[in-house]
């Protein structure tokens, strides 16, 4: 199954167009896609507008390959799963965002191996043909720079315990 | 000094990836009094049995919902009264900070890890209100904050 997830803030209909006429090609892999409010009606995948977050955990994990907009949420438990991901950031100027910085997000992750991040159909439809692989867990909860960072909240911490 | 069971900790992030960072983030007050919030319902099976406070979502756009968030924050923070408030973001943070001085907290800002640019507005506005500002860039920091100190990848 592939898991096709947008967030619940905005639509992304030029993300899900692309999914779904790649999904018309190949009948027999399934699709899931929580597409958020209102938006493009896919015709070819099954579409769940607003999901629990167990719900959202439970497809995730039965999911062979995800698809999705450049949300931190997604991309942050596909590397801690080592879970094959597609990225497409969504753009400010085609009115899919406020902002760009999930262009920046983006910019940020080259180079992890199960994570492909795409710009348009066409690289989407590449990256759908050959997807990415799992690899086995990724830097998850054992890197140096969480580590760092609830040092410095411990330190922090205990600092205010020892005045209250 | 407190026994650490003893310190109460209110961990703010709305719905999404700044909720994913601020779990990640939670593990430095095992063992704390830790109560939640977050703009999801349901989200509260995750961190059960700690308890979670469920506000109303909202941003810059929607003036009425932010009024709205805010008075439902400083209600959870007259009640719980934490010693420490900490949030990833976004404007539900920016308001648990601002309660939480008012209330003598010690408080924390981690900027999401998603403003690789430029900080988050939250996190712009919530500097006067941070006793630790943080971002998760290295070259976002600056000497007078917010300071690069780790990042959740």
């Amino acid at each position: 199954m592939i898991f096709v997830t947008v967030g619940t803030q905005l639509p992304f209909d030029r993300l899900i167009k692309s999914v779904d006429s790649w999904a018309e090609r190949y009948p027999g892999i399934e699709f899931i896609i929580q597409s958020g409010e209102g938006g493009f009606k896919p015709l070819h995948c099954k579409e769940k507008g607003f999901i629990t977050p167990v719900e959202w955990g439970s497809l995730f994990s039965s999911a062979d390959l995800v698809v999705a907009h450049a949300g931190m949420g997604t991309i942050i438990k596909c590397i801690d799963a080592g879970k094959p991901l597609i990225v497409m950031p969504r753009k400010s100027n085609l009115n899919e965002h406020r902002n760009d910085h999930q262009l920046a997000t983006v910019g940020q992750l080259k180079g992890i191996a199960n994570i492909v991040i795409v710009d348009n159909e066409e690289e989407l439809n590449m990256a759908l043909d050959t997807p990415p692989v799992t690899v086995s867990k990724g830097c998850g909860d054992n890197n140096e720079n969480l580590t760092l960072l609830l040092n410095e909240i411990k330190s922090f911490v205990s600092g205010v315990s020892n005045n209250v | 000094m407190k026994f650490e069971k003893n310190v109460k900790v209110l961990l703010v992030a709305s719905h999404g990836g700044h909720w994913v960072q601020m779990r990640k983030i939670a593990r430095a007050f095992d063992g704390m009094n830790v109560h939640y919030i977050s703009t999801t319902k349901s989200i509260d099976v995750e961190v059960s049995p700690a308890p979670v406070s469920t506000v109303k979502d909202a941003n810059l756009t929607d003036k009425f919902g932010l009024i709205l968030m805010a008075f439902e924050i400083f209600w959870v923070l007259l009640k719980f009264r934490p010693d420490v408030v900490l949030s990833t973001g976004a404007a539900p943070g920016f308001f648990a900070l601002f309660f939480g001085k008012i209330f003598g907290a010690k408080t924390i800002w981690v900027d999401s890890i998603a403003n690789a640019e430029v900080l988050s507005v939250s996190g712009v506005k919530v500097k006067r209100y941070a006793d630790l500002w943080l971002t998760q860039w290295p070259h976002l920091e600056k000497p007078n904050g917010p300071f690069f100190k780790g990042s959740i990848l």
